[in-house]
């Protein structure tokens, strides 16, 4: 097991050169530099070039890359082009506010969508299963930025309970959280549904209910823990797209997250802030990854089973 | 609007089959069809006497002034570089320039300068600063600061092309400073008044490289940034001038309009910066807040690659000019929240006189195509950046499709534009250009052939000439009288068309005052106050 995660972590290396060549190549052919966005329109010809001879923008692109990744290697992930500022220093100043509504965000997601999964595959057919699976459908399909506007009209406007934007506490997290739950909610429900159905049909629940074995606990022990696999895939693949920040969330509730730093610094054309994040952002997601990979061994011995090999 | 809103609020209590509470305030509305003030008028009524209550004894303000911003104020720290209204709003407050300019009434009067003379040929001037004055880092600024500011600092900075007429500035003693132009170069007055000449202080600066120009002599200090969130401001308890009522100024980062104005609308932020056209009916219906309006400096103006076919013809672009629908651009893309702009200065601009040239005209446009040699018309590309120059586009297609032009819109992201000025498929923009100074800057940045500006790639000598003529005409009627000319000249040969100039709002909370509001959306909020109930 620990073999198997020392190798994942030792994987991680050329995933991150390759991440971080590929962002430094993209931006380098994206048309305009940072002198430009810094500088304004009035800028003279001899400001544009000494900002760019300041920070070297005049190299080669790889020249600037190798520079980069030996900043890297020593523990420097640069300083921004556009604030000056020391990259790492900045992330870490956002990445508390991305974590704080990835997983709030995901745990609402999660804590409703399993039950109302459950419910959906149980009552398969019913009324209450097509209406669960429309709404998820409306879920899916609704624009993020849209509800997040029709929740801070009703709830903060409306009903003055709650803040429509900032970051400043707990009060303030509700909004954005329940934005991103929703779009969440949606596709983890109809996994959860498809995932138990699966299950449910088979021989051994059949075999544990003849046995005498209550529904409750036929569907709890049995059913669902041979269902999570793909349901813990998903929630996964969610959390870690979170990971990289909300753009459109962060942007309606004004929270202060790395999405939209993200976003900011490539208008901006700021390529030590892009990379050092998604950098930062690479390790985060491929480290979470690892762990969903380890919590399916404790779901499914089987799979510990490979993993020693 | 009101029954949008009620729809809005509906269906959120549909989606999440909730709070049955919800329905007040969207019933009432609905009702009065947009016409009720809504429940707000059962709190405004008491907030409508305070002011006689509390006229006797001195009163007393709210502590903290929120203003919602609509960007990042990513250069704060460095106002000597701030290119962004943002920047340039919040160094108002926490720096002091040698001249200040009144926002409302464009009078030059002394800031950090206590007297201020120009010599008789205006090539020099000299500036007798008030003593005692103190940065926010606690070091006297003094005659040393200014020079250091204006050799070292400025001419690296946003405002490097303005100052490039300065010979020499000499410390005379701690607190006089002679600077000397190598012409009367009249608009010098309102560059030196401009926020990127802010005075920054030499030993801080050389000691903590560019972030040391945060420390200023104005009426707060800059005590935290946090990008992404918002920038505090603390009042300076030892500012030279007027003190503040307010004790802290916070500029907070709402990037989405709606929120912003939602905000404003909950009691979030006490200023609503630049609210969305669409959005400025709920602040009129609210009675708890006030929508001020000025007239904008920004002109939105369609340019030309006048270095290239078809577009050197005169006659071409004049055909233009009398082809596209300037109101019906307003109503598009403001809401109806603009003024036509007929020539290319903007009236609030100091020393304006009106021109007017070409009228929307679709036949004589037809004409002018002909005698330029294209009855049959081209087709042609223009570049945008902004969404609201893209919904102008849309419909210029449609009126330049009459004279035979087919016009096809390409929306290029902002920096990817900036890079592509130079490019040789460059045939037509629509783009916006705000004057943020004198008079001369109107021309000066984008007609003179050196312009970084001159997206019409102009190269008319009689255009430079004029532009250099008009900035040392020391006689202000004269100077006036020879702006008109050029503008004339640039409207007629219509090396743009301009298309018009969009107001300028703000939304505050009722009773604000102190605040002045500009037209370039660089505000002074330095003393914007709130007096408390």
């Amino acid at each position: 097991m620990i073999r198997y995660i020392l190798k994942r972590l030792v994987m991680l290396i050329p995933v991150l050169i390759g991440v971080s060549l590929f962002i430094f190549l993209i931006m380098d052919f994206t048309p305009g530099d940072a002198a430009m966005t810094v500088l304004g329109d009035n800028a003279t010809e001899r400001q544009l070039e000494e900002y760019r001879q300041a920070r070297g923008l005049n190299d080669p692109v790889l020249v600037r890359y190798a520079r980069y990744m030996w900043g890297i290697v020593r523990g420097d992930l640069g300083t921004s082009y556009v604030t000056n500022r020391d990259v790492l220093q900045t992330y870490l100043q956002k990445i508390p506010y991305t974590l704080e509504l990835a997983f709030s965000g995901t745990f609402l997601a999660v804590v409703f969508s399993i039950s109302l999964g459950i419910v959906a595959a149980l009552r398969r057919g019913t009324v209450v299963d097509s209406s669960l699976m429309i709404l998820a459908l409306v879920g899916l399909s609704m624009p993020l930025f849209w509800l997040g506007l029709l929740l801070i009209i009703c709830f903060s406007l409306n009903l003055e309970w709650l803040p429509p934007g900032g970051a400043e506490g707990f009060k303030y997290l509700i909004l954005p959280a329940v934005t991103l739950a929703v779009a969440k909610m949606a596709q983890l429900t109809r996994t959860t549904r498809s995932s138990m159905l699966e299950v449910i049909n088979e021989d051994y629940i059949r075999t544990a209910r003849a046995k005498g074995v209550s529904k409750k606990v036929a569907v709890r022990k049995h059913a669902l823990r041979n269902a999570l696999i793909p349901i813990i895939t998903v929630i996964g693949i969610e959390l870690g797209a979170s990971l990289g920040g909300s753009v459109i969330v962060e942007t309606v509730f004004a929270w202060p997250g790395v999405g939209r730093l993200i976003v900011d610094s490539i208008a901006k054309r700021d390529t030590p802030m892009v990379t050092g994040c998604l950098i930062l952002t690479t390790m985060t997601v491929a480290v979470l990854l690892l762990i969903v990979d380890i919590v399916y061994a404790y779901v499914d011995p089987r799979i510990k089973g490979q993993y020693s090999r | 609007m009101r029954v949008k809103r009620l729809f809005a609020s509906l269906l959120c209590l549909f989606l999440l089959a909730s709070c049955a509470g919800c329905t007040d305030k969207p019933a009432t509305g609905g009702d009065g069809a947009g016409t009720t003030p809504g429940p707000q008028s059962t709190l405004g009524a008491p907030g409508v006497e305070t002011p006689a209550d509390t006229a006797d004894p001195a009163p007393t303000y709210q502590e903290t002034i929120r203003i919602g911003i609509n960007a990042e104020p990513s250069t704060v720290l460095t106002p000597t570089k701030s290119t962004s209204a943002m920047c340039q709003m919040i160094a108002r407050s926490t720096h002091s320039t040698l001249l200040d300019l009144d926002l409302e009434t464009g009078e030059i009067a002394g800031d950090l300068a206590q007297d201020w003379s120009v010599s008789e040929d205006g090539t020099v001037y000299t500036f007798k600063l008030h003593e005692g004055v103190k940065f926010s880092n606690g070091e006297e600024c003094t005659a040393e600061d200014v020079k250091y500011t204006l050799e070292q600092r400025v001419p690296n900075g946003a405002l490097a092309s303005l100052v490039t007429s300065i010979v020499s500035i000499e410390a005379v003693d701690a607190y006089t400073v002679k600077i000397t132009l190598s012409g009367a170069v009249q608009d010098m007055k309102y560059t030196l008044a401009g926020p990127a000449c802010s005075i920054v202080c030499k030993s801080a600066v050389e000691a903590g490289g560019d972030e040391g120009e945060r420390y200023g002599t104005g009426a707060y200090s800059i005590t935290e940034y946090v990008q992404g969130e918002y920038v505090l401001l603390t009042r300076n308890e030892n500012y030279f001038g007027q003190m503040p009522n307010t004790k802290f100024l916070k500029f907070v980062v709402y990037l989405e309009d709606s929120t912003r104005q939602l905000a404003l609308e909950t009691g979030e932020i006490e200023v609503c910066y630049s609210p969305a056209n669409s959005d400025l009916v709920y602040i009129q219906a609210n009675e708890e807040l006030d929508l001020i309006s000025c007239t904008g400096v920004n002109i939105y103006y369609i340019g030309f690659n006048t270095q290239a076919e078809p577009f050197d013809n005169e006659k071409v672009r004049q055909a233009v000019a009398c082809a596209v629908n300037k109101q019906d651009a307003i109503t598009v893309a403001f809401d109806g929240y603009a003024e036509v702009a007929t020539n290319v200065m903007a009236p609030a601009i100091p020393l304006y006189q009106e021109v007017s040239v070409w009228d929307y005209d679709v036949e004589r446009a037809k004409a002018l195509m002909t005698e330029a040699g294209y009855e049959n018309g081209f087709q042609t590309t223009v570049w945008v950046d902004r969404a609201d120059e893209e919904q102008m586009a849309v419909l210029f297609k449609e009126n330049l499709k009459a004279i035979g032009i087919d016009l096809e819109i390409v929306r290029l992201e902002a920096t990817t534009l900036k890079a592509k000025w130079g490019d040789d498929d460059y045939r037509m923009c629509i783009q916006k250009f705000g004057n943020t100074g004198g008079p001369g800057i109107s021309f000066s940045y984008v007609f003179a052939s050196t312009a970084a500006a001159n997206r019409s790639r102009i190269n008319d000598p009689r255009v430079d000439e004029m532009i250099a003529a008009a900035a040392v005409e020391q006689d202000s009627k004269v100077r006036s009288d020879m702006y008109k000319q050029l503008n004339e000249y640039i409207t007629t040969t219509a090396y743009w068309v301009p298309v018009c100039i969009p107001q300028v709002f703000v939304g505050t909370k009722t009773g604000l005052e102190g605040a002045k509001y500009s037209g370039n959306t660089s505000h002074d909020f330095t003393y914007a106050c709130l007096a408390e109930p």
